[in-house]
């Protein structure tokens, strides 16, 4: 599965692969849920009329496509957020992003921002990006970050983004607090095709900035030294890649709340299948993700029907083992 | 780009107001290997850095061909300089073809995946080090001994003008440390590469090289032939110690014992 370097045609090849999963993934999530569905009947003659329509069109395919869009953004942040800091802990949750991207989405709720309308997209990609320049400005020494200085700063930024949401909450009436509650749990459901539509907007754009930089972002994991010895701007790389990673988190949580370890999981298991090269493992993450949270949804919505559990319960059961296991090793190699 | 050599005049340099280098000139010259000799902290690996472009100086300017090096894009540089670091590591599970194909980096457009021809060259350094049996391992399952060997191979697959070496024989064994300086010399001779090697071993320094630079406390304290520079003075003075200096049996250069107190 891995060659010993990675070539345009490659990579080309396991996006398609990946995405053809992806498809395939939605489809079969499409059809899974409390309720049982039938696509022959919803597609077939007449279909239009039918329940399984109405479920399948109106609730089900908006909120596939939603798991795809947040698991996708948040995977790729994650990767890039891992290359940018060369540290293979960094995640958007782990970095206290997500946290102050929700902080920016609850303010922008309680301050009466219609909570369908593209500017809570807006708000917490600008929460987002304020977050990841003041961690970064704080947890990097020398074009590195080491596990404690980088976890430190996320456990501290969390904290703060938590008491932050809090503080929003106990000011919001009781109408809006629900609201807020929600980007405390991290959950999915059934929104608006146009909300789909801005979200997959900001997603698109920020995958696509962050995969120009893939070539520099490898060079970066030699060190600043090296890297500008190699002809890379860091500045300029570095503000880019801030910016879309803020852009992939912002479009994540302003649907979905703090949804966590995606960024962390994800990235790790293709880098241990396709090797670490950004080029390649930028798209396939964006993607993978998208494979990963569809059925991570799937579970949520399934295991406890006709009640729902929020998926960042399903990602942090999953993630919160794996990240230490993560961390054990992180912290052996770097002594 | 053949035939590019590089200069620096007046080079300063201080961090947190403590000056590590105080003023130096250098000029190498293409088809030449000059060897960067003196002490623990005298400025050798500041001065590198300086002329890769990697730290601005506080005072004085770096010259690159015939005009100044901030007047070059980075990538423009990256095209002339290349640069091997001192104790280089690489993050992530890259293999060794991987690592030496970003030295092609700066040649690359678009998205910078490499080409037939990149790896062609990539490859090729890795044949001249010894290394074309490793390239699909990964980096960090090397010896310390080959991974210096795989970035001096991503320097020369950079195909540059000027070749900044820090310490590139430190973790080497005999025979390795005599090849990476065979390769270096080859570069110079045959391409017109302008060299500069950080060297410890001032023996190997005074066989290998076409000159020497002798700095101390950010100062050069000599410069020129190993037999000029080399002396039982500048030496003891360089590295407060005391030495025995006789002439090489098999070379025009001297040879140096250490005299460590009993």
């Amino acid at each position: 599965m891995r060659p010993a370097y990675v070539t345009r045609r490659h990579t080309i090849r396991v996006t398609i692969v990946l995405a053809a999963l992806l498809v395939l993934s939605l489809v079969l999530a499409a059809g899974i849920g409390p309720v049982a569905v039938s696509f022959a009947r919803a597609f077939g003659a007449d279909g239009a009329m039918t329940t399984d329509y109405a479920i399948i069109v109106q609730t089900r395919i908006p909120r596939v496509l939603l798991a795809a869009i947040v698991g996708a953004s948040l995977a790729a942040a994650g990767a890039g957020f891992q290359g940018l800091l060369a540290n293979p802990l960094a995640d958007p949750h782990v970095l206290g992003v997500s946290g102050g991207a929700a902080v920016a989405g609850a303010a922008a709720l309680v301050l009466g921002v219609d909570p369908v309308s593209p500017l809570v997209p807006l708000a917490a990609f600008l929460g987002a990006l304020g977050t990841v320049a003041g961690v970064v400005l704080v947890a990097r020494t020398g074009g590195r970050t080491t596990p404690h200085a980088l976890l430190l700063t996320g456990v501290v930024t969390n904290a703060l983004a938590a008491a932050l949401i809090m503080l929003v909450n106990a000011i919001a009436s009781y109408r809006e607090a629900q609201g807020v509650l929600f980007w405390m749990m991290g959950a999915l459901s059934t929104q608006s095709y146009g909300l789909v539509a801005v979200a997959g907007a900001y997603a698109g754009v920020g995958v696509v900035a962050l995969v120009r930089h893939g070539s520099a972002l490898n060079l970066l994991a030699a060190g600043e030294e090296s890297a500008a010895s190699l002809g890379v701007e860091i500045e300029r790389v570095r503000r880019a890649v801030f910016v879309a990673a803020a852009l992939l988190v912002g479009a994540a949580v302003s649907v979905s709340g703090m949804i966590s370890f995606v960024g962390l999981i994800v990235p790790h298991v293709l880098r241990l299948l396709l090797g670490p090269d950004l080029r390649l493992l930028i798209p396939a993450s964006f993607v993978g993700g998208g494979i990963f949270l569809v059925w991570a949804d799937t579970l949520a919505r399934t295991v406890l029907a006709p009640a729902e559990l929020p998926v960042g319960v399903v990602t942090a059961l999953l993630g919160g083992p794996f990240f230490l296991f993560l961390l054990r090793r992180s912290l052996r190699g770097s002594r | 780009m053949r035939g590019t050599g590089i200069a620096g005049e007046a080079l300063a340099c201080s961090y947190d107001g403590v000056t590590v280098l105080g003023g130096v000139d250098v000029v190498i010259a293409p088809g030449e290997l000059v060897g960067l000799i003196g002490p623990n902290g005298a400025g050798k690996t500041t001065l590198v850095r300086v002329l890769a472009g990697v730290t601005r100086p506080s005072a004085g300017r770096v010259v690159l061909g015939e005009r100044p090096l901030d007047s070059w894009s980075r990538r423009e540089r990256a095209r002339i300089i290349g640069l091997v670091p001192q104790d280089p590591r690489v993050e992530f599970p890259f293999t060794v073809l991987e690592v030496v194909l970003m030295g092609r980096a700066p040649h690359l457009t678009g998205l910078g995946f490499a080409g037939p021809d990149d790896v062609r060259r990539a490859r090729g350094a890795l044949a001249r080090l010894g290394l074309d049996g490793v390239e699909a391992r990964k980096l960090d399952t090397l010896s310390g001994g080959e991974r210096q060997r795989v970035f001096l191979a991503r320097a020369l697959a950079q195909d540059p003008a000027v070749l900044l070496l820090d310490e590139p024989t430190t973790h080497l064994d005999l025979r390795h440390q005599a090849e990476i300086l065979d390769v270096v010399r080859d570069g110079v001779r045959a391409r017109g590469l302008a060299a500069l090697a950080v060297l410890h071993d001032l023996n190997l320094a005074a066989v290998a090289c076409d000159r020497l630079i002798l700095i101390a406390a950010g100062h050069i304290l000599a410069a020129g032939p190993a037999r000029d520079v080399l002396t039982r003075d500048t030496i003891e003075q360089a590295f407060a110690t005391t030495v025995h200096v006789r002439k090489h049996d098999l070379a025009d250069v001297p040879a140096i014992f250490p005299l460590p107190r009993r």
